[in-house]
């Protein structure tokens, strides 16, 4: 039939090794999360804590250079929110990979229609006033 | 309670929500913001956020897990993903000026249908139509193998698709859960394009729509790394686990008892938020 797409090649040696990226970032993430929680439990593990009111969090952990910084200087709480953005990012990377496949299939819709999708995603980062 | 305490039962709880997950295949996050507001009295802002990374996570872990998308179509997962990323970040400035009462309510009725919808029988694909013009014009066509060959298929009704995948999206935003009952219902029942295909490109949609809310949680200050650090390793462990596990367990059952307990949860938000408790 014309017109039809076939199987997608998910066994491509580029698609495997995208695939590793993503994985390895995710664990990446997880690893980074879990090292934020063990600093912020061994240093205020027995701290009395409510989370029953909303304050909102400071810019430095909620602007992604300003968490980068303070996790290097190994915040506990910036080390957490760094973690939190290498997972934020993993989707983000996935869209840029289907992406790239149209570029190279010279699908050009696509590459528009993923090019919007990464523009929006990245829109959702910058800081937002209230 | 204390930062430790909060921690290992949070942790706990999100481990086990990850899991049940997903073994009934509904993902941890319907049942994360519940457990959060109502078991351990945290805002519904802060628990949404912290819903929100761990959907992030358990999508992540399970395409890690997985390493393929199955009969996930990518070409209709991307272009719906501009509908859901957009109603994704509507959803996210719309939860600062809805009263956490409405959240409450809408959190609820959500749970309910997810309930029943993951108790439905699955349609089976109906016969292959000719792709109305829309859908020819941005190629949402495919093929899935069945029985030992392959099945063409095509979108239709491509408007009404896309509207009810803004709408996933912003829930997905306003309440911090995958959609993922939504997103079927707008592919199979909308667009009807086989339950395979869609349950599959539902997958792979959900990780992206997550992270557009996830960026405005954060960006805003909505995400509390205390809140989310042991719910997100919670839940990644408690659904790697699931999925470990998916092989050789009776899913007809677990899904039962799933439905139940999101429904349970489901009537309880929206009998705190009609009562005022949550406010």
């Amino acid at each position: 039939m014309k017109g039809v797409e076939i199987c997608e090649p998910y066994d491509s040696p580029i698609h495997r090794t995208m695939t590793a990226i993503l994985r390895l970032l995710t664990i990446l993430a997880g690893l980074v999360v879990l090292s934020g929680g063990v600093l912020l439990l061994a240093r205020h593990g027995d701290a009395d804590t409510s989370f029953l009111s909303f304050a909102g969090e400071p810019t430095s952990l909620r602007l992604v250079p300003e968490i980068v910084a303070g996790a290097f200087q190994g915040h506990a709480l910036a080390v957490v929110q760094l973690g939190i953005l290498l997972l934020i990012a993993t989707p983000m990377l996935r869209v840029l990979f289907v992406g790239i496949g149209y570029l190279i299939e010279r699908d050009w819709l696509y590459v528009v229609v993923a090019v919007i999708v990464l523009a929006v995603l990245g829109s959702s980062l910058i800081g937002h006033k209230l | 309670m204390t930062q430790l305490e909060f921690a290992a039962l949070a942790g706990a709880g999100s481990l086990f929500a990850g899991f049940l997950g997903s073994l009934a295949g509904l993902g941890g996050g319907v049942v994360i913001v519940p457990m959060l507001v109502l078991g351990f009295h945290v805002d519904v802002h802060y628990a949404v956020g912290a819903s929100l990374i761990s959907v992030i996570g358990t999508s992540a872990g399970a395409q890690a897990a997985h390493g393929k998308e199955g009969f996930s179509n990518s070409r209709i997962g991307l272009f719906l993903e501009i509908a859901t990323t957009l109603g994704a970040i509507c959803g996210a400035f719309l939860s600062t000026s809805t009263p956490t009462k409405w959240i409450a309510i809408i959190f609820g009725l959500v749970l309910l249908y997810s309930a029943s919808s993951s108790l439905r029988k699955k349609r089976h694909a109906s016969a292959y139509q000719r792709p109305d013009s829309l859908a020819a014009k941005l190629r949402l066509v495919g093929t899935y193998p069945e029985g030992g060959q392959l099945v063409p298929y095509s979108a239709r009704r491509v408007p009404l698709g896309f509207s009810l995948m803004f709408g996933a999206g912003t829930l997905s935003g306003l309440l911090g859960i995958g959609s993922g009952a939504v997103k079927v219902l707008a592919m199979d029942e909308a667009m009807q394009i086989p339950f395979k295909v869609s349950t599959a490109t539902s997958n792979f949609m959900i990780g992206v729509t997550a992270a557009a809310s996830a960026g405005v949680y954060l960006s805003r200050g909505y995400i509390n790394p205390a809140v989310a650090m042991p719910v997100t390793i919670g839940v990644l462990v408690g659904s790697l686990l699931g999925a470990r596990f998916l092989a050789n367990a009776r899913v007809k059952s677990v899904r039962i008892v799933f439905a139940i307990v999101i429904a349970l949860l489901g009537a309880e938000m929206i009998f705190n938020g009609l009562t005022g408790k949550l406010s």
